[in-house]
């Protein structure tokens, strides 16, 4: 009796491991700050956990952003901000990592982190 | 008598049929979508100059709104309306396709100087259309260093590198100059009124009608309504609610549900060539690109092309595929794409100029008008001028545009707002929904079509080139531009407080309104569309019934379409449907007006036989009358007995008339057109005594054959002479068959030219066509029954009178006639008969063409001419038999 209600119990936690969903848990933006003048290259890593593949979605701040499916881990952007806006600027970065279909709470995961760009040349 | 009785019967029976038929079609197809167009008062659209034919998905340049959720509910509650379907044209969301990237998985062995062109076009169907061409160079090599992209040197774009699981280095070339934004028109509807209103109740704006009023604010919106496959969109749902977000205030953001459609109307492809640009290098100079392509060398060697097709998967708000992978390149790109927010344009589109001209070519009959060019656009509308030369390095496409695109600001723009992160409009556009828009289902039969004001096919086919030289039919597609020659269809629908968000407290530009309890085209249905519309009109409304509304081809001529080519050259001529208002009624007008033209006929020629026939009688009858005086008949007695005699022959077609309505189950214009040959035959019968009574009781001796005034003024030399005097004697008989003959002439030639003018009448419409089809036959049986019932009375007439002279050519055989001599008086006679029926026909034919409308008088005026005659041909050939039978002597 005792044999199978153990049986019953692993078959069980089986099922809910198979059926759970395995999806992206984290994910962060490298480095959270960072400052530079007008017209110099911004730079960041993108890092994330869970199980392959997974669609990024990194926003650089300025309405544009790059889209990337990657079995990776971990990625790096970078981006030129243009024009230049006149006065110093933050730019508020976020990265949304989809694992999978990336359809519910456990499949999504974010991150931000901010740009702040003084005036410089040409501005 | 039974011919007269039985034509007027079945002539009037056909008419009924054909009544019937047409009817039926007219109530299977009449009715569309709705009955009555509501907009706002003073905003109808001005259709004066095409002649009130409006184009398909006329809402996108209706615009403005005008009509308030207040309004829609006072709409619904005048008594009579079932269903009132609001629709309020938006704007544009100014979808960004951002930049293509090219992306490298190969890296060359040595440092190597490329260059590449890239080329992002479109189609109209017709040709292919550059959108955007960039030209630019790149050094790619091995990777050196920490940072190796400091050596992949490129004025393409900005350039990022990461490494694979497998150490490949992939690198992604972000082009630096974006391509043009896509114009996505978004419509507002109650989309549970708009199921109702398209055919089969489509269930893809359910999901919108899910969403409810409630919840619309982006902190509360339900983010598992929303399609995750929109990563932009879902993704700013998502971080605004998640709980690290920053910026609280986005919570209150308005939430803008959509169903937007899962294909981009319009075709974008971007092709992508490669040529090396000298040999390879050892190391990568020192320098930009122009030290390295003098170290190189300028000889150009083709590497390689690719391509991508975004066609099949560019969608609205979607990030679309434009990742190019170098040539030779067998994985799949990385790079999803570059993508940029979408934002909303409050723009709206004019309606395009028309000007009336001549059709397209001979064989048009559609109207015809020349569409105005308004200016040079790029691929998203917006005004340039054609600024590519071969040398360039990047060109923007330009585009002939046909509407005006006027700006009509937002209401929600006016919230102040800055944008940040990935939130860049005081809204968020939510897609809870898709569909297809270029194949959202209108009215399955064209015929049931009324213009819903959008989801239209592009419906627009070349058909003849600048010179009016017909062309091979080619079909145009969806353009990428908002104001270009085709209308787009809405890409995007969101709902009524979506609207009052974007538009205002006013956002609706039209209601669709079906009226209750209307279920075919007669009299009380067109009785209770009114009165609804009526009712609507106090209300303020502008109001047109489209009940009966019908599409039909229009033919436009396209100027200033190739804005590549220096002058401008013309496409040519395009053709459309565009809709008719009020279709039907000028199908069942132009159809009972031909029958009832061509029943009045048959009435006609047949009360001239009826005329006729008395007039035949009336010789013998005086002779009769003569008889009788002779001996002893009163005047009283004789009266009585000609009246008797016509009256029985009047009962006799009234009954005919009674029994043919009773077993035709009713055609009461059978009914009165056979009472009204009996009224006829009477009174023609009455006056043929009383002339018959006053000429026999005088001087008509029984057996007089020949007489006349021509007796003495033309003395009988021979046939010819003879002839004119046997017609003068015999001047009834004549008179009463040239008559007949004349009126029947005319009588098939006004109805040929009724029949054959029929399209005319019911216009060129769908609706027309099938209800033409439906009643084709009856309208030329109507004739051939006339023609036959006419052909039957003037051959038994002429027959009829030369068997009654066959003893006077007895007579002028025993005196020495040759067969030849009788043969031509006999001619004569009969073309003296047809001369003068041609006379009668000519003037009865240009008197009838008027009052049937019948446009060109001298058409039937000649061929009812023709026709009398033909007689002499026709006439000799029927009376052959009938000459010099023996025993007509006694």
């Amino acid at each position: 009796m005792r044999r199978a209600l153990l049986s019953l119990a692993l078959a069980a936690s089986l099922v809910m491991a198979v059926a759970a969903p395995v999806g992206a848990v984290s994910a962060n933006i490298a480095p959270a700050t960072q400052t530079h003048s007008h017209n110099v290259l911004s730079h960041w890593t993108g890092s994330w956990t869970g199980r392959a593949n997974f669609d990024t979605l990194f926003w650089y701040g300025d309405g544009t952003g790059v889209e990337v499916v990657t079995a990776n881990l971990n990625r790096a952007y970078s981006h030129l901000y243009s024009p230049c806006p006149g006065d110093p600027t933050n730019y508020f970065q976020l990265l949304e990592v989809y694992d999978n279909i990336g359809h519910g709470s456990s499949l999504y995961a974010s991150s931000t982190s901010s740009t702040h760009e003084n005036s410089g040349t040409p501005c | 008598m039974v011919i007269v009785a039985v034509l007027a019967m079945l002539t009037a029976g056909i008419h009924q049929t054909a009544t019937i038929r047409v009817a039926a079609v007219v109530d299977s197809h009449w009715r569309g979508a709705y009955d009555i167009l509501v907009r706002p008062g003073g905003a109808r659209l001005d259709l004066e100059q095409t002649n009130g034919l409006v184009e398909p998905n006329f809402v996108g340049f209706a615009g403005g709104g005008g009509i308030s959720l207040d309004g829609l509910a006072a709409i619904r509650s005048v008594d009579g309306v079932d269903l009132a379907a609001p629709v309020g044209f938006i704007g544009y969301i100014r979808d960004v396709a951002a930049s293509v990237v090219i992306e490298v998985d190969r890296l060359p062995e040595k440092p190597t100087l490329y260059r590449v062109s890239l080329t992002t076009t479109t189609t109209d169907g017709l040709a292919s259309q550059l959108v955007q061409r960039e030209v630019g160079e790149i050094v790619l090599g091995p990777a050196v260093g920490s940072d190796p992209t400091v050596n992949w040197t490129t004025d393409l774009g900005d350039v990022s590198a990461n490494q694979d699981a497998d150490g490949t280095w992939i690198i992604d070339v972000v082009t630096k100059r974006g391509l043009p934004g896509l114009a996505i028109p978004i419509l507002a509807v109650d989309p549970v009124a708009e199921k109702q209103l398209l055919p089969d109740a489509p269930d893809f704006l359910d999901p919108l009608a899910a969403i409810g009023t409630s919840r619309r604010t982006a902190g509360t919106f339900d983010t598992d309504s929303v399609d995750p496959d929109w990563r932009t969109a879902f993704g700013q749902l998502r971080s605004i609610q998640s709980p690290g977000w920053q910026f609280g205030s986005d919570r209150e953001l308005p939430v803008i549900p959509l169903i937007v459609s899962d294909r981009q109307a319009a075709a974008l492809r971007t092709d992508l060539s490669v040529d090396q640009e000298g040999h390879s290098l050892d190391d990568y100079p020192t320098g930009g690109l122009d030290v390295v392509r003098e170290a190189t060398g300028a000889e150009a060697a083709f590497v390689g092309a690719a391509s991508v097709d975004t066609g099949a998967t560019l969608a609205p708000l979607r990030n679309p595929s434009q990742c190019v992978l170098w040539p030779n390149s067998t994985r799949t790109c990385a790079v999803n794409s570059f993508f940029a927010s979408s934002s909303l344009d409050g723009r709206l589109v004019v309606r395009p100029t028309y000007a009336a001209r001549a059709a397209s070519g001979p064989d048009s009959s559609a109207p015809a008008y020349t569409i105005s060019r308004v200016g040079i656009v790029a691929p998203d509308g917006d005004p340039t001028v054609p600024d590519f030369r071969p040398a360039d390095t990047a060109a923007t496409g330009a585009f002939a545009a046909y509407r005006q695109l006027k700006s009509v600001p937002l209401a929600v723009s006016r919230t102040p707002f800055s944008p940040h992160a990935n939130i860049r409009e005081p809204f968020v556009l939510a897609p809870v929904g898709t569909f297809d828009a270029t194949t959202v289902k209108v009215p399955a039969d064209p015929v049931d079509y009324v213009p819903l004001g959008a989801y239209d096919p592009s419906d627009t086919t070349l058909i003849a080139d600048a010179a009016g030289s017909p062309t091979v039919a080619q079909a145009m597609t969806y353009p990428l531009l908002p104001n270009g020659l085709v209308t787009t269809p809405p890409l995007a629908i969101t709902d009524l407080a979506g609207a009052v968000t974007l538009r205002g407290d006013s956002p609706i530009d039209a209601v669709r309104v079906r009226v209750a309890g209307v279920t075919d085209f007669g009299e009380v249905s067109k009785s209770k569309i009114e009165s609804v519309a009526t009712g609507i009109t106090r209300l303020g409304f502008d109001v047109d019934i489209v009940a009966g509304s019908s599409p039909q081809a229009v033919d436009l001529y396209v100027p200033g379409y190739h804005v590549e080519q220096t002058p401008a050259a013309d496409l040519g001529w395009v053709r459309q449907h565009w809709t008719t208002i009020g279709a039907a009624d000028r199908v069942t007008q132009g159809f009972d007006s031909s029958d009832l033209a061509l029943l009045s006929m048959s009435i006609g020629a047949a009360a001239v036989w009826a005329v006729a026939l008395a007039g035949l009688r009336l010789e013998r009858r005086t002779r009769e009358a003569a008889i009788l005086a002779t001996i002893g008949w009163s005047r009283r007695e004789l009266t009585r007995w000609f009246t008797g005699e016509a009256l029985v022959g009047a009962l006799a077609i009234g009954a005919l008339g009674l029994v043919g309505y009773l077993l035709a189950a009713g055609s009461p214009e059978a009914l009165i057109a056979a009472i009204g040959m009996g009224v006829l035959w009477f009174l023609a019968g009455l006056v043929a005594a009383v002339v018959t009574i006053r000429h026999g009781s005088r001087s008509i001796l029984a057996g007089t054959v020949v007489r006349g005034r021509l007796r003495s003024a033309v003395p009988v030399r021979g046939p010819l002479s003879y002839a004119a005097r046997a017609a003068v004697a015999r001047a009834s008989w004549v008179t009463a068959i040239a008559f007949g003959l004349g009126a029947a002439s005319a009588a098939i030639a006004v109805g040929a030219s009724i029949v054959a003018g029929l399209s005319a009448r019911i216009g060129p419409t769908l609706l027309a066509s099938a209800a033409g089809a439906a009643a084709a036959a009856y309208q030329p049986l109507m004739l051939v029954a006339m023609g036959t019932g006419s052909l039957a009375f003037v051959v038994a007439a002429l027959r009829l009178d030369r068997r009654r002279r066959a003893p006077e050519a007895l007579v002028l055989s025993i005196s020495g006639w040759s067969p030849a001599e009788i043969h031509r008086m006999f001619r004569t006679g009969l073309m003296l008969i047809a001369a003068i029926a041609a006379v009668i026909g000519s003037v009865l034919a240009w008197g009838l063409a008027v009052p049937f409308g019948i446009e060109l008088a001298w058409e039937p005026t000649l061929l009812a001419a023709m026709l009398a005659l033909s007689a002499v041909v026709w006439g000799a050939f029927v009376t052959r038999g009938v000459v010099a039978r023996p025993g007509d002597l006694s």
